[in-house]
């Protein structure tokens, strides 16, 4: 599958008339292909979400298309849409009272038929996941009692069950501890393998140079997209953040690895 | 669900309403009871016409409202993600009682008293679901707005019963309002009983997808699924048999907030469960309430009276229970 955002604009609508509209984000250009990751980076209030929900359709675009496979994701009915893709939003406090397997299995609704209920091949699938992601033995707990890490790789399953080709993900690695952020940012890696591709929203631009193929920085002068590798870079990184940072890199076990460490803030941006 | 629990779920009912037509005042035994039923000439006019006119029609009534609410109780705690929405958040139950009293005032039939009552409720959710259409803000706004809607009804049932005739009409209505199953005759049933069954079929098909009212917006949008018909198919059902049973029997409480929960403590969250569960354990607590309520005493009390003094202690004793079903 391959995704496509062409000259993408988003203003909330309804500020005072004749004002110049506030854009959220502008002229967002953008193209991923299948089995890549792509990271989203962003201060706080850059629109990292707001572009996420833009591309899902849950909010209209002032301006410009998103295209998987080259039909516009506007031209797609529902259904076809969220056949493709999946959404894993930000995970909050874990409230709900169902249990793992009730919830990963409420990720088949688009396989079952309105008035139906879950197959046996839904049932299935839903075992398969848990297994394949490792929490099978959180099957009959209930998710409120589920930690934080636990529940996003619940959320993740739920997502996954309906064997979408893009996984859309809202900060996954929030909030988690080292081991489970590790998890998380791994489980990418394993559906890279199988040709999904993933977006993810992230707060860690780390995270961004070990496991994206491209990146996309908002909330600068313009938008910022293109190979993590060329576009994470200390000068963007100060642009759009304020922050002094150095980018290392160290070989171990024969692979390169990257990392960012922040120095001080510059009071630029 | 297993089909062994099916099985005990649609003889449960049966079986009590088959025990309950035999208790009364008036003991009849239960093989008097099937002769009734297969038309036996050895029968007494007396216990023909107490087991098919009286007991029948009042019985099959207990079942419909009693699954009906507690179905509808279900839904709305589905449908606001909330485990003490009841059938009445939204307002149906004052725009009914109001619909009722207003009837009794105006010295309308029975009939009349039932689909103005009936009307009413839900015209009372129209009026909830506009007031709160100025802003997106999802089920909390609805809420508010239906608690706002049912204060309105009630001070316009108490502005009726300030315009009633203190000696005929007040008492009337005030013995209404209080909820009582008796008196019910095959006219009421057909008038009130379809929508129940058919609110009940269409919910019952959507066991499974209401489960899907518990996520977030942007969840429940991203699972594709049509959520403004699911929502409304819910509303409408919920709403029409909470008017229906209403406008039949007057406001019956605690039915459709307590078996639900006793429900949840034995099934858990699944709604694919929990709805027939609760339909038919719903059905079966109401006609054991209501024969209690016409036997312990030659006065009849009102059955709202019997459910709220077997639901209160019951819900405490739910909140404290060690598998906490309820999470506040």
């Amino acid at each position: 599958m391959k995704l496509k955002a062409e000259n993408v604009s988003f203003a909330y609508p309804g500020s005072s008339k004749g004002a110049e509209e506030r854009f959220i984000f502008k002229n967002v250009n953008l193209e991923l292909d299948a089995g890549k990751i792509l990271a989203i980076l962003g201060p706080n209030g850059s629109g990292k979400t707001t572009f996420l929900r833009c591309l899902m359709g849950m909010l209209k675009l002032s301006s410009g298309a998103c295209m998987i496979d080259d039909k516009p994701t506007s031209a797609m009915s529902t259904k076809e849409f969220w056949e493709k893709v999946s959404y894993v939003p930000q995970q909050r406090m874990a409230t709900s009272s169902f249990t793992v397997f009730e919830n990963v299995l409420l990720g088949r609704s688009g396989q079952i038929a309105f008035f139906g209920t879950p197959r046996k091949e839904d049932k299935e699938a839903a075992e398969k996941i848990l297994e394949e992601l490792g929490i099978i033995k959180f099957r009959d707990r209930r998710c409120n009692s589920l930690s934080g890490g636990e529940f996003q790789m619940v959320l993740i399953a739920k997502a996954l069950v309906s064997d979408p080709e893009l996984l859309i993900l809202d900060e996954p690695e929030s909030g988690l501890d080292f081991r489970n952020q590790l998890i998380v940012l791994n489980t990418m890696d394993k559906l890279k393998e199988k040709g999904i591709s993933c977006i993810f929203n992230t707060h860690y631009p780390k995270h961004a140079l070990q496991k994206a193929d491209c990146s996309l920085i908002l909330g600068g002068e313009k938008p910022i997209f293109g190979d993590t590798a060329e576009v994470v870079n200390a000068e963007n990184i100060e642009e759009v953040f304020g922050v002094r940072a150095v980018i290392n890199e160290m070989q171990v076990d024969g692979e390169t690895i990257k990392n960012i460490i922040p120095l001080y803030v510059t009071g630029k941006k | 669900m297993k089909k062994r629990t099916y099985v005990i779920l649609i003889l449960l009912p049966i079986v009590t309403a088959l025990i309950c037509i035999c208790a009364g005042r008036m003991g009849i035994g239960p093989a008097d009871v099937f002769k009734t039923f297969f038309g036996s000439k050895e029968i007494s006019g007396n216990v023909r016409i107490t087991v098919m006119n009286i007991r029948l029609p009042r019985i099959l009534l207990g079942l419909l409202c009693g699954a009906g609410l507690s179905l509808a109780g279900c839904c709305f705690q589905g449908f606001f993600s909330n485990p003490l929405a009841t059938p009445d958040t939204m307002g149906v139950a004052g725009g009914a009682s109001f619909g009722a009293a207003l009837g009794l005032l105006l010295g309308f039939n029975m009939i009349g008293v039932q689909l103005l009552s009936f009307g009413m409720g839900i015209a009372a959710v129209f009026f909830t679901k506009a007031a709160a259409s100025g802003r997106d803000h999802g089920p909390a706004v609805l809420v508010i707005s239906g608690i706002m809607v049912g204060a309105l009804f009630s001070a316009l049932v108490s502005l009726v019963k300030f315009l009633a005739d203190a000696e005929s009409q007040l008492p009337a209505i005030t013995y209404w309002l209080m909820g009582s199953l008796s008196g019910t005759g095959y006219s009421k049933l057909a008038l009130g009983a379809p929508v129940i069954i058919v609110g009940i079929i269409i919910i019952f098909l959507l066991r499974w997808r209401i489960n899907l009212l518990a996520l977030s917006e942007d969840e429940l949008i991203a699972s594709g699924t049509n959520v403004k018909l699911l929502r409304s198919l819910v509303v409408i059902c919920a709403t029409a048999m909470t008017a229906s049973v209403i406008s039949m029997c007057g406001q019956v409480g605690w039915v459709g907030l307590i078996v639900p929960h006793m429900c949840r403590l034995i099934w858990g969250q699944d709604n694919a469960k929990l709805i027939p569960a609760s339909v038919s354990i719903g059905a079966a607590f109401m006609v054991a309430v209501d024969t209690l309520a016409r036997s312990v005493s030659a006065a009849e009390i009102p059955v709202s009276i019997l459910t709220a003094i077997v639901g209160a202690p019951f819900f405490i004793s739910l909140l404290n229970s060690k598998r906490r079903v309820i999470s506040l």
